[in-house]
């Protein structure tokens, strides 16, 4: 067993003639939590659903290589029975399907066993009570945050090998934050590897390591601190105000 | 502004009702159910028979249908299967029931078939309609946890959909409780029997001992869907 989860080479998407990722390469070890940061727009979603192979977003080009098998090719829900997940943005609803019942389902899902005491721990460990919430329907009724927190939960009980984190801390209040740090620092225990896709340096602090996405290309990468740094203070607006362009030492583009 | 549409609806329906009620005691009606109660009972289970054997076929005929429509690899049949299933609709009920008893002969066979086919379409379209509804991101959420088809299908696609099948189900239902009437014509029985029997005659009292009944079994049949509506479905889905 290598100690490499998770290598992309040259990933490439292309949608609607636009090219969204650009020779994206891209390494995660095994408990390793790699920070992808970059403005809104700039393909951070996008290389989450490449990764995840949802329809719409497939790779024009590079390769995906988990666990020492290529997945490219492989459906969304291949991916996720290797041991690949996503905690998505926006959670969706399941309209009808209790909190139990969806962590439930997570767990048969990977083939694990289901006992009443690993779905509390799990809820426990977002900061959800288990009594007040088991029973309750995973529908509109819960608010964004509570959805998160509830799929995080689900994600920790599938024990996958890699996670993506599709930014866990927006929409999520200041005590959650703390809950969502622990949980990070519970996959890196398991040996899990995170993708965080983030915006706030507080989630960059349980970083390892960090790459700066500018219009779907990796700009820099390195310490998360000096990323953010850097990301903060040496870049400057585009022109279609949507990406940054990188500037040199002196300052000018 | 639609539930008052429908309050309003139901109330002229009660109030026609009851008008035919006052009606048919000065017809001399009610002294006839009295007088024919067992008759008329045996009339009514025929036409519930009609009715739910045909629902059932019809049901698990047009869910199946519109499962299969739904999955990727048919999806490219939806037109063709949909036209051919709507077929049994565009065709009126009386010419479906006489092909039916052309093929079948007389009895309750040929009746059951000719109801089959003249419901199964509202059920298969909205039962398509309604898979085809459900959100694609939710459908992608339910990928991404590794879930197998069965399982989405089950667990995400159905609860979603479920609202959209019952109300085809509700028409396909109220349909055939009107049509099954038309059974009498094929030797099934029902409470068409009372109906036509009553128009050959010219005889109120006969006719309306089967319209009444057949009215409100439609009436009962759309206030129970509702209520199964009410008990299945997911609140935010309401």
């Amino acid at each position: 067993m290598s100690n490499q989860l998770l290598e992309i080479t040259d990933l490439d998407l292309v949608l609607d003639n636009k090219k969204i990722l650009d020779d994206l390469s891209l390494e995660v070890k095994r408990g390793e939590v790699y920070a992808v940061i970059g403005p809104n727009g700039c393909g951070k979603t996008s290389l989450a659903y490449t990764l995840m192979g949802l329809e719409g977003y497939p790779a024009s080009a590079g390769k995906v290589i988990f666990k020492d098998e290529e997945i490219t090719n492989l459906s969304t829900k291949e991916r996720a029975q290797q041991g690949l997940t996503l905690a998505w943005q926006e959670p969706a609803r399941f309209e009808g399907v209790s909190v139990r019942k969806f962590l439930s389902l997570g767990l048969e899902s990977r083939g694990l066993e289901v006992t009443e005491d690993k779905l509390k721990d799990a809820l426990n460990a977002v900061a959800i009570s288990p009594n007040k919430y088991l029973d309750r329907k995973v529908d509109e009724k819960l608010s964004g945050g509570e959805r998160k927190r509830i799929e995080l939960a689900s994600i920790l009980l599938m024990e996958p090998n890699l996670v993506i984190l599709d930014e866990p801390d927006s929409g999520v209040d200041v005590v959650a934050l703390n809950n969502i740090g622990d949980v990070i620092n519970s996959f890196k225990e398991q040996g899990t590897g995170v993708i965080l896709i983030t915006h706030s340096d507080e989630m960059l602090n349980f970083a390892d390591e960090a790459a700066l996405i500018c219009e779907g290309e990796i700009i820099r990468r390195g310490e998360p601190q000096k990323i953010s740094d850097y990301f903060r203070d040496d870049c400057l607006p585009c022109e279609d105000d949507v990406c940054l362009v990188e500037v040199d030492d002196n300052g000018s583009k | 502004m639609t539930k008052k549409a429908a309050r309003i609806y139901r109330f002229t329906l009660l109030f026609l009702i009851t008008t035919l009620i006052v009606y048919a005691y000065w017809s001399g009606l009610i002294t006839y159910v009295f007088n024919n109660s067992a008759k008329l009972l045996k009339l009514i289970q025929q036409h519930l028979l009609l009715v739910i054997t045909s629902m059932i076929i019809a049901t698990t005929l047009g869910i199946s249908i519109g499962v299969i429509l739904s999955r990727p690899q048919f999806k490219k049949y939806q037109g063709v299967v949909m036209y051919i299933v709507g077929l049994g609709q565009t065709i009126p009920s009386l010419a479906v029931l006489a092909l039916a008893m052309s093929l079948l002969g007389i009895g309750m066979v040929p009746a059951i078939f000719a109801l089959t086919i003249y419901t199964v379409l509202p059920i298969a379209r909205n039962t398509l309609a309604g898979l085809n509804s459900v959100a694609d991101d939710l459908l992608d959420a339910a990928r991404g946890m590794g879930l197998t088809n069965w399982r989405i299908l089950w667990e995400v696609e159905f609860p979603n959909a479920l609202k959209v099948i019952l109300t085809g189900i509700r028409l396909a239902l109220v349909i055939n409780i009107g049509t099954a009437a038309l059974g009498a014509l094929v030797g099934a029985g029902g409470l068409g029997e009372q109906i036509f029997t009553g128009i050959s005659f010219l005889d109120t009292k006969l006719l309306l001992s089967g319209a009444i009944p057949t009215a409100l079994l439609a009436l009962l049949a759309d206030y129970g869907v509702q209520i199964l509506e009410k008990v299945l479905l997911s609140e935010g889905l309401k």
